[in-house]
């Protein structure tokens, strides 16, 4: 699916985060979106995913407006894992996970075979099989940003909008679950802090900065010694190690 | 890891292999199990409770008279006050008793999903402190007489409070922490209308009468009440419970709960009217009788889980369960006064409520 923005705006009375963002996400792409704190990342995802009414400007899917969409057919087309979505009910992983099979079939019906199949692959899909019945108030926080991305899979979208679901995850599980991402046949847009691991694994980056797009591309021409200092203002080299994989190496806060 | 059925993928339309299925989250079985027994205890507790404190050297065999007259069995009659004592005032009791505790506990569950709000029960709307209102109003101008007039304030004082509830919320999404605070507001205006007025007009007599009303009491519980009780009851239970997923949804939070394909603002304003709906009869029918739609629900959730599907039947049936016993002990525990039955779901629900707390150690 590909996934279009187009003169995007959004904002909240008296402050616009998000402007007039221009964004095409090619079907099957895996995209980094980057910025600091504060640049708009969540909020450009809310509006990708049909959270957030644009105030200006559009989101397409395949070509076509999302305004006016239903919640549920958004809901066929992209899933959405938000960065914390924490909840003090004891479901269990095995339940939230279904949860992602709220919008397909009838409104009020019950899980069926394959609904509880399609859980257990996702399940199975993040290692987290051994965990079905263990309540939410129970898992650490790494295991709660799997089960979200479980959930997500388990919506069996063509679209995936995820907000840093490396949060909490130690190393492992982060590479782990980067790989899944890119290996998927699904679009990808993917908020990330860690510049090294999104120049790894996205197929092109982009970079917000005070809700602007300010670049766009490849890692090599997003992640250079001039914007890095502009955006993050820190100041750091960018090298190719032996194996020709992009480093950043941090020299400190920018002076 | 491999994906082998391509499950997961959305090209592949999923095919389900009994092999595939490993049902995680088991335990239907365990739930429908506890949902038929709970149904029997019902029954039982329905049918015992009309006996509890039934005096003048009554006992089953004038209840099975007095009831398999109704239903054209050929029983001796009964003499006519003892046929009324139990089928014109104990028998439509014990099923009002049943009917309002099913009302409180699912309209407790429900807005204790949609608001998510661990304390939320039926009344947080404000809903009872507009039918006290229009109640207090109605007993002052003198229609109190009749126990319609009563009931009928008290049900157009709920349905006053919730439309202004409504009206400060139309703007604005139905955000849950406005919705608590909007029903917070809207109640203490309402205590503070009653309390003027009971101040400034009321008498010791028409006070009285009112707090004993506020308390709760089924004494006055007619067939009237119950089959306006039982409409209400059966379409809007049947509502809540088919939102079940949509309420399982709302866990995270309201983007979350979209992102799953919940119209959240559209679900929300449902429930809300639904529940208040449902609470203002009750409310309108036996006053406000507290704790039930507190403390079942969360019951409930620790013995089956939150899963609203199961929860909310569970909780039905439990609420009414838990409101018949009560009623019956409100009537004999200090006879021949009767105590508001309100009391006893307090003095009852608090070590209850403390007990599972402490069970799921978070006390």
């Amino acid at each position: 699916m590909r996934i279009e923005a187009r003169h995007l705006s959004w904002g909240v009375p008296g402050r616009t985060i998000v402007r007039d963002v221009d964004l095409v996400v090619e079907p099957g792409e895996t995209v980094g979106l980057i910025g600091p704190n504060g640049s708009g990342k969540s909020s450009l995802l809310r509006c990708l995913a049909g959270l957030r009414a644009p105030t200006g400007g559009g989101v397409r899917y395949d070509g076509t407006d999302i305004a006016g969409w239903s919640a549920r057919t958004r809901a066929r087309h992209v899933a959405f894992v938000e960065q914390t979505a924490d909840t003090d009910s004891d479901l269990t992983v095995g339940e939230v996970v279904v949860l992602g099979r709220t919008a397909h079939g009838s409104p009020w019906r019950a899980p069926d075979a394959t609904d509880r199949a399609i859980t257990a692959a996702a399940l199975d899909r993040l290692d987290l099989t051994g965990l079905a019945d263990r309540p939410w108030t129970r898992l650490s926080g790494g295991e709660r940003q799997r089960t979200h991305l479980a959930r997500a899979l388990a919506q069996r979208t063509w679209g995936l909008l995820l907000d840093e679901p490396t949060n909490h995850l130690d190393v492992r599980h982060q590479l782990e679950l980067l790989e899944l991402v890119a290996s998927t046949r699904q679009t990808v847009v993917i908020a990330l802090h860690d510049l090294a691991l999104a120049a790894r694994y996205c197929d092109r980056l982009v970079l917000l900065h005070g809700g602007t797009v300010v670049a766009d591309g490849s890692a090599e021409r997003v992640l250079t010694r001039e914007l890095l200092r502009e955006v993050f203002e820190v100041d750091a080299d960018v090298d190719r190690d032996d194996a020709g994989r992009l480093a950043v190496a941090y020299r400190g806060p920018a002076r | 890891m491999a994906d082998r059925a391509g499950l997961l993928d959305p090209a592949v339309e999923p095919e389900v292999t009994p092999s595939s299925v490993a049902a995680p989250g088991s335990g239907g079985g365990r739930r429908v199990a506890v949902l038929l027994l709970s149904l029997l205890v019902l029954a039982v507790s329905l049918v015992a409770a009309v006996r509890v404190g039934l005096g003048g050297g009554m006992g089953w065999d004038e209840i099975g008279r007095a009831v398999g007259a109704r239903l054209g069995l050929p029983v001796p009659p009964l003499p006519r006050l003892a046929d009324s004592l139990i089928w014109d005032l104990r028998v439509p009791r014990v099923l009002l008793a049943a009917l309002v505790g099913a009302a409180l506990a699912v309209c407790g569950a429900a807005l204790q999903s949609v608001t998510r709000n661990a304390l939320a029960d039926p009344y947080l709307l404000g809903v009872s402190s507009g039918a006290s209102t229009g109640a207090v109003v109605v007993v002052l101008l003198g229609f109190a007489g009749s126990h319609l007039g009563m009931t009928g304030g008290a049900f157009l004082g709920a349905l006053v409070s919730f439309a202004l509830l409504v009206f400060l919320l139309r703007r604005r999404g139905l955000d849950s922490v406005r919705i608590v605070l909007t029903g917070v507001v809207v109640g203490q205006l309402f205590t503070a209308i009653t309390s003027l007025i009971l101040m400034s007009s009321g008498d010791a007599d028409s006070t009285r009468a009112l707090t004993h009303w506020l308390l709760g009491s089924l004494a006055p519980a007619r067939w009237q009440s119950v089959v306006l009780c039982a409409l209400a009851c059966a379409v809007g239970l049947l509502v809540v419970w088919l939102h079940s997923p949509a309420l399982d949804g709302f866990a995270f939070g309201a983007d979350t709960a979209t992102s799953l394909g919940v119209d959240v603002r559209t679900v929300r304003m449902v429930l809300l009217v639904t529940t208040s709906l449902l609470t203002a009869v009750a409310v309108a029918a036996v006053g406000a009788i507290g704790f039930v739609g507190l403390i079942v629900p969360h019951g409930v959730r620790f013995l089956v889980g939150p899963l609203h599907r199961v929860l909310l039947p569970l909780s039905a049936v439990v609420g009414a369960t838990f409101l018949v016993w009560t009623d019956a002990l409100a009537r004999v525990a200090f006879a021949p006064l009767e105590v508001p039955v309100g009391v006893f779901t307090a003095l009852l629900g608090v070590p209850l409520f403390l007990l599972i707390l402490r069970k799921r150690g978070e006390l």
